[in-house]
């Protein structure tokens, strides 16, 4: 296969056709600094260059380019229960200079998906993949030396994987009240809390349980399946839990030093602004929501399925906090 | 020809401009508003026949096939 020449383009999304993963580009004019990898990939190909001359290759133009241009190391991993201020802490990060943060890229969620596809894709062509893809999507495009990843909150049950694909790479685990997360879940439900949305087995449960869970408690199960996930995650390179209790003050201390970065002051200063802003649209202030009582089945939904999970992260986070 | 698929001129400037990176960054800097008229422009340059309308038709194309991946 000839080589083709993809320097200065931009990795926005990959799909499937026919089976076969396709990886498309674009050129992107600047970093990806919006909330969500997927708004920044959405502007770029609402531009009509994009929409007429956007390229497309296999999935090997990807792994040949790996050995090319590798890109940057990933210097640390976010993962979520959701809700719970990862959006934060990876916006707070974007504020270090040279540093590249990608936020629930898309690319690397089509890679991930593929657990249980057919035709099957087995675990270390996933892994070739996942570095390749990562490899791509960490290009410095302006002398940036620092890559952060932000998965999306299903990730978090494909950590042992990401974590073979990239040993030694620090990562954390945001959590949160569980009461508080299923609140803003309800207020504007993501994918995975809404049944049917996504394969249940990639977010813990069984085909069967779309039928027979109701919307509140397949949401939940799947939540405490995150939060299993983490927990069981916990020997698993270096990793550490941080609770949403503790934001935004750890954003600009704990997480950075167990990142191992010590932020300048002018950094700082950048950190501590993104941390005043709401970071799903930066744009406005943050603000606290008001805590609405939960129905009463949900409350012993969460009692059930979230609460002794949550105390567990909760120890595991203190456990962190004395390392 | 305006009746939704590629056209040949299309498809010879598309290979070109993913042949020639400098080429590509000029025209994406051109302003949307712009955007058909320099592509005619830049076509007939190159000695390809691109009409606005197979411009406009492409670039609609290009959008629906971006958002209907997002649906899948």
């Amino acid at each position: 296969m000839a080589a083709v020449d993809l320097a200065g383009w931009t990795l926005v999304r990959v799909y499937a056709n026919r089976g076969e993963p396709v990886v498309e580009w674009a050129l992107v004019d600047g970093p990806f600094a919006d909330s969500f990898f997927e708004q920044t990939a959405n502007r770029a190909m609402q531009q009509p260059f994009n929409a007429v001359f956007a390229r497309r290759t296999p999935i090997a133009t990807l792994e040949e380019r790996h050995r090319n241009a590798p890109g940057l190391a990933p210097a640390g991993f976010i993962f979520h229960m959701s809700r719970c201020g990862s959006t934060l802490i990876s916006q707070t990060l974007a504020g270090l200079s040279s540093t590249i943060v990608l936020s629930e890229p898309q690319p690397l969620d089509a890679i991930l998906r593929l657990r249980g596809a057919t035709p099957a894709v087995s675990e270390e062509t996933r892994v070739g993949w996942l570095r390749a893809m990562t490899s791509a999507l960490g290009q410095p495009r302006d002398a940036e030396q620092r890559l952060f990843v932000k998965f999306n909150a299903w990730h978090v049950r494909e950590l042992p994987l990401i974590a073979r694909a990239f040993p030694g790479v620090p990562w954390i685990f945001v959590f949160r009240e569980p009461r508080d997360v299923v609140r803003s879940q309800q207020r504007s439900p993501g994918a995975e809390f809404v049944a049917g949305s996504m394969n249940p087995a990639l977010v813990g449960l069984a085909a069967g349980d779309l039928h027979t869970l109701s919307p509140d408690e397949y949401g939940i199960r799947v939540l405490a399946a995150f939060c299993d996930a983490a927990l069981r995650a916990k020997g698993i390179g270096r990793g550490a839990f941080f609770d949403y209790a503790g934001l935004p003050d750890a954003t600009l201390s704990a997480v950075p030093a167990f990142f191992g970065i010590s932020p300048t002051p002018v950094e700082m200063s950048r950190m501590s602004d993104a941390t005043k802003r709401d970071a799903k649209n930066p744009a406005q202030t943050f603000r606290q929501r008001p805590q609405e009582p939960l129905p009463a089945d949900v409350e012993r939904l969460i009692e059930r399925w979230l609460d002794a999970p949550y105390a567990a992260l909760r120890n595991a986070s203190r456990t962190a906090a004395r390392l | 020809m305006t009746d939704g698929r590629q056209t040949d001129g299309m498809n010879a400037l598309r290979a070109r401009v993913h042949a020639d990176f400098a080429l590509a960054q000029r025209l994406a800097r051109v302003e949307p508003e712009r955007f058909a008229s320099a592509l005619v422009e830049a076509a007939g340059e190159l000695g390809i026949d691109v009409s606005a309308q197979d411009v406009e038709a492409a670039v609609m194309r290009g959008r629906v096939e971006w958002m209907q991946r997002w649906l899948r």
